[in-house]
């Protein structure tokens, strides 16, 4: 009974990360760009959600779909026209940019909101069944399920539609891509505008499980790029698979071993596949040489 | 009938020799060098009895030292380290411990630190140099998270609550002495720099970072190199972190191995004064922390955060502006300067 409230909380932790990564995945696994404000875009749809409840009386399901999605697509482009596009072969001064666009938007917040924790209740947050005799939070189980359907909407794009393939292709190979008469820099327009409606939608849907803060976005950046790494670049299903993964580590460590230390449990196990498998669990062999020399 | 293989040996690239052209001989460097640090040190005598001018300057010398170290690896090796927080924590964690728990004496600690910090970067540059390139970044950064979350977890370490050294256990009282001290820490950092710039090992670093297969086949090898930067790098990283201690008199975990305002500000600062060159990291940690002091005075009545924020927007624009860095962007006026006046002639 225990091992199943562990297999539950960490498979629906792991749906959390999953959603965060998935959006991160469409940017560093197509575009190869390190994206450290990728946890800010979250913060920001956890805030907006907050506002457009408290201000409107939105329910933050509503805000996820109709408010959240164009802004955080508007975000994402912005971020590559005005910064990406300029820095597209210069891989340090990327992490640099996005590093200083963390520091940006975290502090630009915590201007607006003078730093104050927000918490948003809803009548779902607390909301819960009862399965095999054990809670399952709804809020929790929505995050879930919108991150299996993405990853099947993202999957069934990738390889069907004539854009999955030109994404596929610049992923594999951007010159080539190019002269195959692929607009690139449209492709990562794209891409970017997704990942961030991806990640400011998942902000919205996460309002209701945790307090937001103008720092929440750091912590959820990092699991998201083990989630990446660990499920393989560019495969949308290794991050679902991945995220699952990550959660249920954590949340046996945290059991097994001590709460304090489930963070350091699951970044050893990424940095050993890191070092034994860069390209990831379900990622190609070789995808993490392409794209940076 | 087969071709004859010719064994063709592999085209070697040569990028840029003006990336050489600008290299002064020995002594000019050198000289540059002496005039820099004598007037870092004019600078902080007309300072003291300044005591915030004197403390802006004490941190910002350490951050520029800290940042020529991390070039050494970074810049020159093109391996972007997100994990040196763990070397600068190795280094006051040394000196702290010894001191609280047994007295021992901190230039001691500070050697023990050295030592570890070298162990470490050893011990871990054969996994870590199998990733390349952003991979490099994430694994030091995953590093250097499980580094905080382990001190903060045990308890020799102080845990959460860190290591007060007390007051009249300290090593320096006189808060003027510290702006000379991080200047003696910058000279050495900036020497080490400045001599590996000049030598083999930094010839080859920069050949392995811009192409390590045509520099393994010239003859360099590559993890040797890069391993023997880490290796110095975190060295000298750690005795940063050993001053640092001593300067502020209390370990406060985040503040010494926290991800973004330790182990991303250093490379942040190298980036912007300029990576790969001597004087560039120099330039970028004097000023981006005297800058973000000064705005942080100027914009004190706004709300908290817009400072801050003011300074994120800076760093974007420096990044987009300024790619080379802001030592890069001058020489390469400068050299478009001389080539225009050669062409007039």
């Amino acid at each position: 009974m225990e091992l199943l409230t562990i297999l539950y909380s960490g498979i629906l932790v792991g749906g959390i990360y999953a959603i965060v990564a998935i959006g991160l995945n469409a940017v560093f696994g197509v575009v190869r760009v390190i994206n450290f404000a990728h946890g800010e875009f979250v913060m920001i749809g956890m805030f907006t959600a907050y506002f457009a409840w408290n201000v409107w009386q939105i329910n933050p399901y509503v805000t996820s779909l109709f408010i959240a999605v164009p802004l955080g697509f508007l975000l994402g482009v912005a971020i590559q026209f005005f910064v990406i596009k300029h820095l597209l072969k210069e891989p340090l001064m990327q992490m640099f940019a996005t590093f200083a666009l963390l520091i940006f938007f975290e502090n630009l917040i915590l201007a607006f909101t003078g730093g104050e924790p927000k918490t948003l209740r809803v009548d779902t947050s607390s909301a819960s069944f009862d399965l095999l005799g054990v809670a399952v939070s709804i809020p929790r189980l929505i995050v879930l399920m919108v991150a299996i359907a993405l990853t099947i909407v993202l999957v069934a794009f990738l390889r069907y539609s004539f854009e999955g393939t030109a994404v596929r292709a610049v992923s594999q190979d951007r010159t080539t891509a190019a002269l195959m008469g692929i607009s690139v820099n449209r492709l990562y327009m794209m891409a970017f505008g997704t990942s961030g409606a991806i990640a400011v939608m998942a902000g919205a849907i996460l309002a209701p499980i945790y307090t937001a803060t103008p720092t929440i976005g750091f912590s959820f950046v990092l699991p998201a790029f083990a989630v990446v790494v660990l499920g393989g670049l560019g495969s949308i299903t290794g991050s679902l698979v991945g995220g699952i993964l990550v959660g249920i580590v954590e949340a046996l460590s945290g059991y097994f071993l001590d709460p304090a230390l489930k963070q350091a449990v699951w970044f050893t196990l990424f940095l050993v596949v890191l070092v034994v498998r860069p390209a990831g669990l379900f990622g190609l062999a070789g995808s993490q040489e392409i794209g940076h020399k | 009938m087969k071709p004859k293989d010719t064994a063709a040996p592999k085209q070697i690239k040569i990028r840029g020799p003006q990336k050489f052209s600008g290299l002064q001989p020995a002594r000019t460097a050198w000289s540059a060098y002496g005039i820099a640090i004598a007037a870092f040190i004019l600078i902080a005598a007309a300072l003291s009895g300044e005591p915030y001018y004197m403390g802006l300057a004490a941190i910002g010398f350490m951050w520029a030292g800290l940042a020529s170290a991390w070039n050494i690896i970074g810049g020159f090796g093109g391996q972007f380290s997100l994990a040196h927080s763990v070397f600068f924590g190795a280094g006051a964690y040394s000196v702290a411990l010894l001191k609280v728990n047994f007295g021992v004496s901190p230039f001691v600690g500070m050697l023990v630190g050295v030592v570890i910090s070298a162990l470490i970067a050893w011990a871990l540059s054969w996994a870590l140099f199998r990733l390349r390139g952003p991979f490099f970044a994430i694994g030091t950064l995953a590093l250097s998270l499980v580094a905080l979350s382990l001190v903060e977890y045990f308890e020799w370490t102080g845990g959460v609550m860190g290591v007060l050294i007390p007051f009249q256990d300290q090593f320096i009282t006189d808060r003027n002495m510290w702006a000379f001290v991080f200047i003696a820490f910058l000279a050495l950092c900036v020497a080490v720099s400045l001599a590996i710039s000049r030598s083999r090992l930094g010839y080859y670093l920069i050949a392995v970072r811009d192409d390590d297969d045509a520099a393994s086949a010239a003859g360099a090898n590559p993890l040797g190199v890069k391993t023997i930067a880490f290796v110095i790098s975190a060295m000298l990283t750690s005795v940063g972190g050993g001053l640092f201690i001593l300067y502020l008199g209390f370990l406060d975990p985040p503040s010494f191995m926290s991800a973004i305002s330790v182990a991303a500000y250093i490379p942040l600062l190298a980036l912007i004064g300029g990576i790969g060159t001597v004087v560039g990291p120099v330039i970028g940690g004097l000023m981006l922390p005297t800058v973000q002091a000064l705005l942080r005075g100027e914009l004190a009545e706004l709300p908290p955060g817009i400072s801050e924020a003011a300074m994120g927007l800076i760093l974007v624009l420096a990044a987009v502006y300024f790619r080379e860095g802001l030592w890069g962007k001058f020489m390469k006026s400068i050299r478009r300067f001389r080539r225009d006046s050669n062409r007039k002639e």
